[in-house]
């Protein structure tokens, strides 16, 4: 996946995997991260990084809902680091999120991926992702989705 | 320990609005009720988007689906049993509702290479790998079928003794013979 240096203003790999017992106590311990991500252990969480780096960048928590066929995002945190005017590195939300579609397709859910609406980010959603808002809920599938994946994703 | 609302609560009052939006998210905060009529009305929505797919988006679902299932496959380092180009290929065809017949017409190969190809006792050319790309609408690139090919060919070379045996008869002066 495409991460974006903005430093050294050139693209890097990221790597997602999925979050490890060892990891849990590394963010717990990291001032980089605030939320209690001990909490999402019941979930799918996936932390983000650079190739042939350690540090996680950000973390995203998703809970499957197989019989509806969709995945819901519950949480989502970017690191201290990379937030802000002086942000390392750019573009990891999108590609926790896309990554978050491609899981949508191969688990033959027509890359079908929610969350719960709330008043500031539905702006950003809506335009940077494209997910589309419906009562009191955001989603993005089908073309939308391959699209995001086909922006963060592929190299 | 501060819940994720409260800690989220404080992040709004550190970092701009944009700041916020792009690099957090918690679920709003909700009573029971608002939570089951939250979950009622996701799922009204997704079976409406269901019944409202057209067969083309079904099809064009389907071979994403393929896409992304053959690319976290060639992505992993690891050999899996149950997955091949043979198997793949006859995903594909479940999505298309083709049979070999109108697949191997589709693409201009004799039935029998096909029916080789889906039962493991021949390997895709190049060539097919194209036309498969361009069968799928551009869809499924031909390097996903090459790479599949290529993880094949790399389990045969870690496993195949008996080919191995069988040339070490036929190579002759060999530059450094082991011990």
């Amino acid at each position: 996946m495409k991460l974006w240096n903005t430093q050294k203003k050139i693209f890097e790999e990221g790597i997602i995997d999925l979050v490890s017992k060892e990891d849990y106590l590394k963010i717990k311990k990291s001032s980089q991260f605030q939320f209690n991500w001990s909490k999402e252990k019941d979930n799918l969480v996936f932390k983000i990084y650079k190739k042939n780096e350690e540090d996680i960048l950000g973390l995203i928590s998703l809970i499957d809902f197989p019989r509806e066929l969709r995945i819901e995002i519950h949480l989502l945190e970017i690191s201290k680091n990379n937030i802000g005017k002086n942000k390392i590195i750019d573009r990891l939300a999108g590609c926790l999120i896309a990554y978050t579609c491609n899981l949508a397709f191969e688990k033959d859910y027509d890359g079908f991926v929610s969350l719960i609406s709330k008043t500031e980010i539905v702006k950003l959603y809506k335009e940077k992702y494209g997910f589309q808002e419906k009562g009191n809920h955001l989603f993005s599938q089908l073309h939308n989705s391959d699209s995001l994946i086909n922006e963060y994703l592929l190299l | 320990m501060k819940n994720n609302q409260k800690i989220y609560n404080d992040l709004k009052k550190k970092y701009s609005k944009k700041e916020v939006a792009e690099n957090f998210y918690v679920p709003k905060k909700m009573t029971p009720k608002e939570k089951k009529q939250s979950a009622e009305e996701i799922w009204d929505i997704r079976k409406k988007l269901l019944q409202g797919l057209s067969p083309e988006d079904k099809i064009y679902s389907g071979l994403l689906k393929l896409k992304y299932q053959i690319k976290s496959y060639i992505d992993n380092s690891l050999h899996d049993e149950s997955k091949s180009v043979a198997i793949y290929l006859k995903e594909y065809m479940t999505i298309l509702n083709k049979k070999q017949k109108d697949l191997s017409n589709d693409l201009d190969i004799h039935k029998t290479r096909l029916s080789r190809i889906l039962n493991n006792r021949e390997r895709i050319s190049l060539q097919l790998a194209y036309r498969l790309e361009i069968h799928s609408g551009d869809i499924i690139p031909a390097i996903f079928w090459w790479k599949l090919v290529q993880k094949e060919i790399e389990k045969e070379i870690k496993e195949d003794k008996k080919e191995r045996k069988k040339e070490k008869k036929i190579v002759k002066n060999i530059a450094y013979p082991s011990r």
